[in-house]
């Protein structure tokens, strides 16, 4: 095993080098030779390695890295979020429902087997149909009625429901996959040895170490720089850290604010930090219990000091915000500013809800990741302190045995998180407050229909300001505790040239990195 | 002796077939897989339709029947994470627990022989004392504990040392110190007492009467007569430490087996977990015939009298 | 939970022809746990801050004798604030209490199984000794995981996990013994003298094999403390905010290298009183039964 990958390392300098030396016959259109440029790697902090490199399978932002330096959407988000086309040319959208996309034409897969309307249509069936795949961007599709293939470079997309932000998560999930590959291989097989469109092709898959992407000079688009590309599994933070310092590793994800410190004395390595789209609040059950009582939801807005939290524990890489989503994410209201701090302000609601000292309000605290454990007990510790009597609890499988199925009790209450894929208010709004979709503990029919009507609005500037309005609703109805939203942290070897982006997304076909 | 072999590997399949069923009925009493496998924002349609195609909608009993069944013609069944063969997963990542466990051992065999014998040759000395005092420190030390203030000494601190994952030999100390110091202990106060059980035996005092020299008598009657005892405490220990390895594997990141299981067992990957007691528990099954043997080969006493 | 198999492996005995007047050996420890219990029973009154109170504005704060250190918190702060001194104070409750409430269970469950099982012996005893075969060969982790996962992390569901997996190891014991001493003279005439069994049980095989299991348990205490740490530092056992010594090592391990203190002092604090109990058992065993030798008695 280890010989294995001593070797694989003595390879990999071999064949940069050659690839320095002796240049390559193909011209890029950035101006540099594909593949010329040095290896770069990348960790993915996560707890959990990936099980599949399969890009229709999973919805964790972390493993969607891989993807997409090895797939194409049908769009792209560019780096100022802004929508571009990716294997699409363009659209049109005769009505509010239908969009008919052209695709490209001179785009092959790695496997050399060249890219149709047949490889859209299966993407989505297999999404959608595929019951051993279980998919787990279904719920991303649910909306789209069908999918048609328009001879071998068009297909048409019906909607369901209008939605403003569909072509958004054509951008953003759903990656494209080689129809006659699969069907050949099957999804286990196709799991293990993907074939995409993207700028990077499958090298090796270490279970358990590292995933490594080699430069596909075939490319439709800019050719690839880096020769090589790799994407670590380094689960421990304080490890992160020591093998960016060592140089073992590039780029540094998720690195938390408390191990910045350990950055700043490094002279090879720097922090850059980002307003990311990840934006945390407490969701708990407004249908029955304590919670039903809008006093006791704005009670808990009250009594958390957000300034501190992020100010002192977060070390400042966070917002306070009053609304589920960040201020990079379309659809930001900035006029609704957070709660202020005012634990007073929480008692006397407490008291008008019938909360006092001999009868206090009792709360389950729960939370599904460890690393929010710090966090959660900062905010217990504040809810203690207005008179709540708060019992924490830390379960792995909560939010998918208990609040995803839609069995959360009276006065329990979860930490959780919506790292906004689509940068579109409607996404964060649609998982957690649309009685239609996942408002599953909040929804009412004016802020259902109010989310409804700001999705299928098509005009910019009209979307805006219906969510403006309904973002100063939902803060007065307070069905979630608001709590910030966070920066994205990365630790950076100086020797790339790499820049974060308000979505996480980490594209590495143009870095650079000296020697 | 060839019966009671094959009584004991009776015995060991029926042991095997008590802990699978037992490891099946936890882990269904611990939660629907079904739910863990479903998209995010599932129906509870959506939910059902994956425990059909799954076959979680049977009774337990059938579902174990059914995986007894594949598991008897060699197919432990596939991962619901990965989809891949569950037994490919552990063997793919048994050999690194493997080599882990075979340098801990390696280390803590040699060490505990070295400093045990030292000590009951000099019984009663500084040395000794300062033995005896030694091993009821390391085992006292969690191993939690010493695999972090490792990391914090020899990465953190004086940069010499990676602390995870496993890509080249240098990544291997850590971890096999860490997972090495709790059994020195215990070897090394099991040889003293081995050595000094034989060193008070008439026959070393035979011996010395003779005039045989210390290095002879030590090396030449007392140490291979304390081979019995010391061969079985590894034995033992061994068989420990296939599965007790995780706190090690767990604080330096090893890409071994119990890593694996704990990730299955939170995501409820039944086919794993399955598949690592399975594959954990033949292992113990094993190292405890191959010591068995081992020790009716090499014990006068057992050897005339079975 | 490297340690869990190692207890029935000590090795044997000192030889007994050692002097032993009443010596500070056995009080210098004996007197530090006894502080250390003294500490454990009393933080709630002599500890400087409340073990979850948080203070954002005095994070991570080093231990006195470091530069930055305060004479407020003697061993510094964790990442909310909270002082690591009074949770070491209140690890220490959990800790032993703990450790000796998983003792006290094993033992008296395999005491009692011990005893029934071997007095009686025929197919009952084979029965347990077969059960408690299967128990030792199901991997500790997926028992307590399973346990835990299917009952929620919680304190007495640490302590089930480590009594499930400890009775057999107290019954072989007291079976081993409870086989040679029914076998003898009195036993025999008690049983013509028409005493019940539960008198037999109870009054005359009892008291002869309560020394050698007292020092057994003397001996497991100090590994129940070491498992519930692993425990609780994989996250299986002590919840947070609750402070276990496994669980706060767990909480400071990514900061190891900017705040070594936060995982590293409770750990300190666990081989410490692990270790003086471990010092404890071996003097007990010294006087009590110097022949103990679990090993072999299966």
């Amino acid at each position: 095993m280890a010989g294995y990958r001593w070797f694989a390392a003595a390879s990999l300098v071999i064949l940069t080098a050659g690839a320095a030396t002796g240049g390559r016959a193909q011209g890029a259109s950035n101006g540099v030779a594909c593949g010329s440029g040095q290896p770069v790697s990348v960790n993915l902090l996560w707890p959990t390695q990936p099980n599949t490199l399969d890009p229709n399978y999973d919805t964790l932002v972390m493993f969607a890295q891989i993807s997409r330096n090895m797939f194409n959407g049908l769009f792209k988000l560019d780096d100022s979020m802004t929508l571009q086309p990716d294997l699409a040319v363009s659209y049109s959208q005769p009505d509010a429902l239908t969009y008919e996309i052209e695709l490209r034409k001179d785009v092959v897969f790695h496997d050399g087997s060249p890219f149709t309307s047949a490889d859209v249509v299966a993407t989505f069936d297999r999404i959608v149909k595929d019951q051993k795949l279980a998919s787990k961007q279904r719920s991303y599709v649910s909306n789209i009625k069908s999918v048609t293939p328009k001879g071998d470079h068009a297909v048409n997309f019906v909607l369901k429901q209008p939605d403003s932000s569909f072509l958004k998560s054509l951008a953003t999930i759903i990656y494209i996959t080689p129809r006659s590959v699969i069907d050949k291989v099957g999804n286990v097989e196709f799991g293990k040895k993907p074939v995409g469109t993207g700028p990077f092709k499958l090298d090796s898959w270490t279970m358990g170490d590292s995933v490594v992407l080699t430069a596909n000079c075939d490319y439709h688009g800019d050719k690839p720089i880096p020769s090589k590309v790799e994407f670590r599994f380094i689960a421990e933070p304080a490890t992160q850290i020591s093998s960016l310092q060592s140089g073992e590793i590039d780029i540094a994800t998720q690195v938390t604010s408390d191990l910045t410190a350990a950055l700043k004395s490094s002279r090879d390595v720097a922090v850059q930090s980002i307003d990311g789209n990840q934006t945390f609040w407490l969701s708990m059950n407004t249908k029955e219990g304590p919670f039903a009582d809008p006093r006791v939801r704005q009670a808990l807005n009250y009594a958390i000091d957000r300034t501190a939290i992020a100010r002192q524990l977060l070390g400042g890489f966070a917002t306070p915000v009053g609304q589920v989503y960040s201020k990079s994410v379309f659809g930001y209201t900035k006029a609704v500013s957070p709660y202020p701090f005012d634990p007073d302000k929480a008692k006397a609601l407490l008291r008008e809800a019938g909360y006092d000292s001999s009868r206090p309000l009792k709360i389950e605290f729960y939370n599904f990741r460890a690393e929010l454990n710090p966090v959660q007990q900062s905010i217990a510790s504040f809810l203690s302190d207005v008179g709540i009597k708060v019992t924490t609890r830390f379960d792995p499988n909560y939010f998918v045995d208990t609040w995803q199925s839609g069995k959360m009790g009276r006065g329990q209450v979860i930490i959780r998180s919506n790292n906004n894929l689509l940068m579109d208010a409607d996404f964060a709004l649609g998982l957690e407050l649309d009685g239609t979709r996942r408002g599953m503990y909040f929804s009412s029919p004016e802020t259902d229909a109010a989310i409804a009507k700001a999705r299928g609005e098509s005009d910019r500037n009209a979307r805006q300001a219906a969510y403006d309005a309904l973002n100063k609703t939902l803060y007065n109805l307070a069905p979630v505790t608001f709590l910030y939203s966070t920066d994205g942290i990365y630790g950076v070897s100086t020797r790339v040239d790499w820049k974060p982006r308000p979505d996480g997304a980490i594209y590495l076909a143009n870095v650079t990195k000296r020697r | 002796m060839r019966s009671r072999f094959i009584n004991r590997l009776a015995f060991s399949v029926l042991v095997m077939l008590g802990v699978s069923a037992i490891t099946f009925l936890l882990m269904f009493l611990a939660g629907d897989p079904a739910a863990l496998l479903a998209s995010e924002d599932a129906t509870a349609a959506e939910v059902e339709a994956i425990r059909k195609a799954y076959g979680f909608d049977r009774p337990i009993v059938v579902q174990y029947l059914d995986w007894l069944w594949h598991a008897v013609q060699g197919d432990l069944g596939v991962s619901y994470q990965s989809r891949r063969p569950a037994l490919e997963l552990i063997l793919h990542a048994l050999p690194n627990t493997l080599l882990l466990i075979a340098c801990a051992l390696a280390l803590s065999v040699s060490t505990g022989v070295i400093v045990g014998v030292l000590a009951a040759t000099f019984r009663g000395s500084r040395f000794d004392r300062l033995v005896i005092t030694g091993s009821v420190f390391v085992q006292s030390l969690p191993s939690f504990w010493l695999g972090i203030v490792m990391i914090l000494i020899f990465s953190a601190t004086l940069r010499l040392l990676p602390t995870s994952g496993f890509r080249g030999p240098s990544y291997l100390i850590l971890p096999a110190v860490t997972l090495a110091t709790f059994q020195v202990g215990t070897f090394a106060r099991m040889v003293r007492s081995s050595m000094l059980e034989v060193l008070d035996s008439d026959f070393v005092r035979t011996a010395r009467a003779k005039g045989a020299s210390a290095g002879s008598i030590v090396f030449g009657h007392a140490l291979p007569n304390a081979a019995l005892p010391i061969i079985t405490v590894v034995g033992l220990e061994l068989g420990g430490l296939y599965g007790g390895a995780v706190v090690t594997e767990t604080v330096f990141g090893w890409p071994g087996v119990n890593t694996l299981a704990l990730s299955a067992i939170t995501s409820r990957d039944m086919p794993v977990i399955q598949a690592f007691v399975l594959v954990v528990g033949i292992l113990v099954v094993i190292t405890n015939l191959v010591i068995d043997m081992l020790y009716t080969i090499l014990d006068p006493r057992t050897r005339g009298a079975r | 939970m490297s340690h869990a198999t190692s207890l029935p492996l000590r090795p044997q005995p000192q030889s007994p022809s050692k002097a032993r007047p009443i010596n500070l050996r056995l009080l210098i420890p004996a007197g530090l746990l006894g502080v250390i219990v003294v500490i454990a029973c009393l933080a709630p009154w002599i500890s400087p801050y409340g073990p979850n109170s948080q203070d954002l504005s005095a994070r991570l704060l080093p231990p006195l004798w470091q530069a930055g250190g305060s004479t407020k918190h003697l061993l510094g702060t964790d990442d909310l604030g909270r002082d690591i001194l009074t949770r070491i104070m209140y690890g220490a409750r959990v800790s032993l209490s703990i450790g000796a409430i998983a003792v006290i269970c094993r033992m008296v469950s395999g005491v009692l199984i011990g005893l029934v099982a071997g007095y009686f012996g025929g197919p009952l005893l084979t029965f347990f000794m077969r059960l408690g075969d299967v128990q030792l060969a199901l991997p500790t982790l997926v028992l307590a995981i399973g346990v835990i996962a299917a009952l929620g992390p919680s304190t007495s569901n640490v302590i089930l996990v480590l009594a499930i997996t400890g009775w057999v190891l107290y019954a072989r014991l007291v079976v081993s013994q409870v086989i040679v001493v029914r076998r003898q003279d009195y036993i025999a005439s008690a049983q013509l003298l028409g005493a019940s069994h539960c008198r037999i049980i109870f009054k005359h095989l009892l008291p002869n094999i309560i020394p050698s299991v007292i020092v057994f348990a003397s001996l497991d205490l100090g590994l129940m403390m070491l498992t519930e740490g692993s425990l609780s530092f994989l996250g299986l056992g002590v919840q947070p905010p609750e402070p276990s010594w496994g669980g706060m090592a767990a909480g400071g391990r990514a900061l190891i290298s900017t705040a070594w203190w936060i995982a590293t002092l409770p750990g300190a604090a666990l081989v410490v009183t692990v270790a003086l109990v471990n010092v404890l058992g071996e003097q007990l065993r010294d006087r009590l039964d110097p022949r103990l030798d679990a090993t072999r008695s299966a």
